[in-house]
């Protein structure tokens, strides 16, 4: 791949930067407690790995019960009691861990359908890697119009992880809390709205007593004008 | 970065991957990975030494033997971090972790490494006679892998002289008495788990009767060598 589309590439590095998680070939957030990306398993190798990986995390979670198993002997020496509390502590671990993955991975649907979009733009990468190797060597000129093209898809990709994680972070703000930071909000802005239609209409008012005045002091002279101003004034105030 | 590359990232270019840990990079990938890797390749190495007695024992070694070197650290862990942290340390928890992982790792490779000769001499021993002697030639096989993986929990984790604080010293102080720590709870807790061989002519058991301590064993051991020798 050339140098101009190695730099339009986003790096596992970006995106991690700009999403905030931690995103693998095959999950998002870390292995253990993160999401497995169930779009990438494709073939039937995909899913026996994918079976594997929760048959060993499993077994991690046994070997972290043992504790709890050794606990229960010293109440009840058996082993057969032993195991079974280690078997049980270990499914209610793994159920506990399938439901959490369960509900972070509702809570991040748009990051993973945006992860899937940025695997697809990196095909296109690769297969305009290829395209250019063989106009090069047919001797022909490559076409920077193209890179342009690629270059908006990528500002559109980061602009889409970036508000991605915006919307997520604010989530809490939006939903929870959200309906009553709105209401005080918006009252406060009327308020201020309304003070502010409050200033404009006195300096209306202003503007059209001096007016008045202006028009009073031409129809009747000077004297008139400064007694009748102040008394203006004094019922403005 | 998936499991493997991690592993691998260890293996190759270590300083690398100790530089990251400190800039936090991909942490929780980090101690994914090396938590799965180190656990099979405990497991492995767990069911070899188990095999010496059979099936079931082969099976319970290949639980134990990954409990022993992970539920150590896990136990000892909050000791070394909140000492770092009460003398001046800036590391996080999740830092602190994936360092003894990465011994742990360490450790679990050597011990593969050193797979193939423990499975010769269990192939080419028998059962009965040569027990002291493969119980002490896995006891060297631990000690050994042990000691280059304190070691270099050592460099990775030494306080750099470079940093200006002062408690420099105190801290690599604390790591060195952790490290001593570390041992002597590793084992005892072998010492708990045991049978990790299995005893020949003798049915299965998960655990033995809680007696003595490790040394006891050990000291046990050498007397049944010479006394068969003689």
């Amino acid at each position: 791949m050339g140098t101009a589309l190695q730099h339009l590439r986003l790096s596992p590095r970006e995106i991690e930067q700009w999403s905030g998680l931690e995103v693998g070939d095959r999950w998002v957030g870390g292995l253990l407690l993160g999401i497995y990306r169930f779009s990438k398993l494709q073939h039937f190798l995909d899913w026996a790995g994918w079976l594997l990986f929760e048959l060993v995390t499993a077994a991690l979670i046994f070997v972290f019960t043992l504790p709890i198993g050794l606990g229960m002997v010293r109440i009840v020496p058996s082993n057969r009691v032993m195991l079974l509390s280690m078997g049980v502590s270990t499914l209610v671990g793994m159920v506990t861990l399938c439901g959490y993955r369960l509900r972070k991975g509702r809570s991040h649907q748009t990051l993973l359908h945006l992860l899937d979009e940025i695997d697809r733009y990196h095909e296109v990468l690769a297969a305009i890697a290829v395209i250019d190797q063989l106009a090069a060597a047919q001797g022909a000129a490559p076409q920077p119009e193209r890179y342009e093209t690629l270059q908006l898809t990528r500002d559109c990709l980061i602009t889409g992880l970036k508000t991605e994680r915006i919307l997520r972070e604010q989530r809490g703000f939006l939903v929870q809390d959200g309906s009553t930071h709105l209401e005080q909000s918006l009252a406060l802005l009327k308020t201020l709205d309304l003070q502010s239609q409050a200033n404009e209409y006195s300096e209306v008012l202003q503007q059209s007593v001096a007016i008045a005045e202006r028009v009073r002091q031409e129809l009747y002279g000077t004297d008139k004008v400064s007694n009748s101003q102040t008394v203006r004034e004094d019922e403005y105030r | 970065m998936g499991i493997l590359t991690v592993f691998l990232a260890l293996l190759k270019d270590r300083k690398t991957f100790l530089d990251e840990i400190h800039d936090h990079v991909q942490l929780k990938t980090k101690i994914s990975a090396l938590l799965v890797c180190s656990f099979v390749c405990f497991a492995f190495y767990g069911a070899i030494i188990g095999a010496f007695s059979g099936f079931q024992q082969a099976i319970a070694s290949a639980i134990k033997l990954p409990a022993l070197y992970l539920l150590t650290l896990v136990v000892c862990l909050p000791a070394l971090y909140i000492f770092n942290v009460l003398f001046g340390s800036t590391k996080s928890i999740g830092q602190h972790f994936t360092y003894v992982l990465s011994t742990a790792s360490v450790i679990a490779l050597l011990l593969c490494g050193f797979a193939p000769v423990t499975l010769f001499f269990l192939i080419t021993i028998t059962s009965n006679k040569d027990y002291s002697f493969f119980l002490l030639l896995n006891v060297a096989i631990f000690t050994l892998t042990g000691i280059f993986g304190v070691s270099f929990l050592y460099q990775a984790m030494r306080p750099d002289e470079s940093e200006t604080d002062g408690n420099v010293k105190l801290r690599a102080k604390i790591l060195r008495l952790w490290l001593m720590l570390y041992g002597f709870v590793g084992s005892q807790l072998g010492w708990t788990l045991r049978p990790f061989f299995g005893s020949p002519g003798e049915s299965f058991e998960v655990f033995r009767p809680r007696s003595g301590n490790f040394l006891n064993g050990v000291w046990n051991a050498i007397s049944n060598l010479f006394m068969s020798a003689g």
